[in-house]
């Protein structure tokens, strides 16, 4: 082999500490090509760990943005800005929504990274957060280790604890119940709290599932199940509520609204393996939620004949 | 009694969006406005469903005004998009439907089921696909001034 250009670094782990540091071996495949052999060791090192260091960079906006909810074409094409900026105009990037895969060209040979993607959730300050900051990097506001601290300080960044993020749901889920009563009247207190016990209680299984690394389809199911099992409780407890009212208002914050909306532009943009996978993974959580609900009210059903309902 | 109604019902959509936008962790300058454009959107839905005796009408008009003034706002910003459409999307997003289809399921009424399924998925597609459309669009009329201020 002469060329050194089929030499591919692949690398699944995105540790700093490994990226800045070419490996030993990396250097022994590398043939010094007779002619052009004028460059010195060191400052052929300095370009391949500013490259991939460039890489790692890319991979983390993206890892974010994906991780965060963002579109799988924006996430791509902010990679791929990182990347331009940063002086790659060859770096070729491929997002999935489970999987990143980044490709740039250094001097005389190719980087390339895969990371896999987990843990999706929504949260829209990180996205936004990004965009902010490979838009100052392109801009040349920012340089690129300033743009990696950003971004790795930006991973361990919610902007809301996990309390703050029940709670909201709470209150919201609790005002959509209010929104969704088709009269005025004051037994609309009741199912105000009701459903606000209830989407609390379900957003706090499935934030801490998520922390655990527990599949979103099971606290999803089983957060819906917990709602409806409070609002027929309640209900026939207290023998007043609209059961049907508190139980649409509490779902609303499980529902797969953000990735529907990004599998359809997703397919619209023309990444279809990402589009078709979304939908899915929508279908799925809904399918939880109606399930989740569904068990509860069959139970309730076949007890007691069904008068609430 | 009715206007009552509707003043009740979009303080508290404004509300609803407001506190949804904080559980999708929205930043804290755009929460004000996807509120606003949120319940206006949802209004606009109410008007036009009542008005043309049609939902789907009403659910694409309400899902392109949340979506286009989304574009606006993100152009003067200069935020993506996402941040301002998605929490005012929220209270077009048909979770009543996913419900009766899914009560109708439970109570073995597979024609209901079969009604209340259908419209659902119909009305999330319709949804997803004004937003879809007007971002597209908004990416080919609104490209020229921010865009060419961000390359240099």
């Amino acid at each position: 082999m002469t060329n050194s250009k089929d030499n591919i670094t692949q690398k699944a782990e995105a540790r700093p500490e490994e990226e800045t540091i070419p490996s030993p071996t990396e250097e022994e495949i590398v043939p010094s090509p007779s002619g052009e052999g004028k460059r010195s060791p060191a400052t052929e090192e300095g370009a391949a760990t500013d490259r991939s260091l460039l890489i790692e960079t890319a991979l983390l906006a993206g890892e974010i943005l994906l991780e965060s909810g963002g579109e799988t074409f924006r996430a791509e094409e902010t990679a791929a800005i990182i990347c331009r900026s940063g002086g790659d105009p060859d770096g070729e990037v491929f997002f999935l929504p489970t999987g990143i895969f980044i490709s740039g060209s250094g001097e005389d040979r190719r980087f390339s990274t895969v990371k896999r993607v987990g843990r999706r959730s929504v949260n829209l300050f990180r996205v936004e957060r990004v965009n902010f900051y490979s838009r100052a990097f392109a801009e040349g506001k920012l340089s690129l280790p300033q743009l990696r601290e950003k971004l790795l300080a930006l991973k361990n960044n919610a902007l809301y604890s996990r309390p703050a993020l029940c709670l909201a749901a709470g209150l919201s889920s609790a005002l959509f119940t209010v929104l969704f009563e088709p009269t005025l009247s004051l037994t609309v207190l009741f199912d105000f709290l009701v459903s606000f016990v209830g989407a609390f209680a379900a957003q706090l299984l499935c934030l801490s599932g998520r922390m655990k690394n527990v599949y979103p389809f099971s606290t999803t199911f089983l957060g819906s199940a917990l709602i409806a099992l409070f609002a027929v409780l309640f209900c026939s407890l207290f023998g007043i509520g609209n059961v049907n009212v508190i139980i649409i208002g509490a779902i609303m914050p499980l529902l797969p609204g953000m990735s529907l909306t990004n599998a359809i532009r997703d397919t619209v943009t023309g990444d279809l393996i990402s589009g078709v996978s979304r939908i899915a993974e929508t279908l799925l959580l809904a399918a939880a939620i109606a399930g989740g609900v569904g068990f509860v009210l069959a139970c309730y059903l076949s007890i007691t004949g069904g008068p609430l309902l | 009694m009715t206007s009552l109604l509707c003043l009740r019902d979009l303080a508290v959509c404004f509300g609803a969006v407001f506190l949804y936008g904080i559980f999708m962790s929205a930043p804290r300058k755009a929460l004000f406005l996807s509120a606003l454009s949120g319940a206006v959107a949802y209004f606009v839905y109410r008007l036009l469903a009542v008005a043309l005796h049609h939902e789907l009408i009403g659910y694409f008009a309400a899902a392109f005004l949340a979506a286009a003034s989304a574009e606006l706002f993100a152009r003067f910003f200069r935020m993506p998009a996402t941040v301002f459409v998605m929490p005012s999307l929220i209270p077009l997003v048909p979770g009543i439907g996913l419900y009766r289809s899914m009560l109708c399921l439970v109570q073995n009424d597979l024609d209901g089921f079969l009604a209340a399924g259908t419209r659902t998925v119909l009305i999330s597609g319709i949804i997803a696909a004004a937003v879809a459309v007007t971002n597209s669009a908004a990416r080919h009329i609104l490209r020229r001034k921010p865009a060419e201020n961000t390359e240099e």
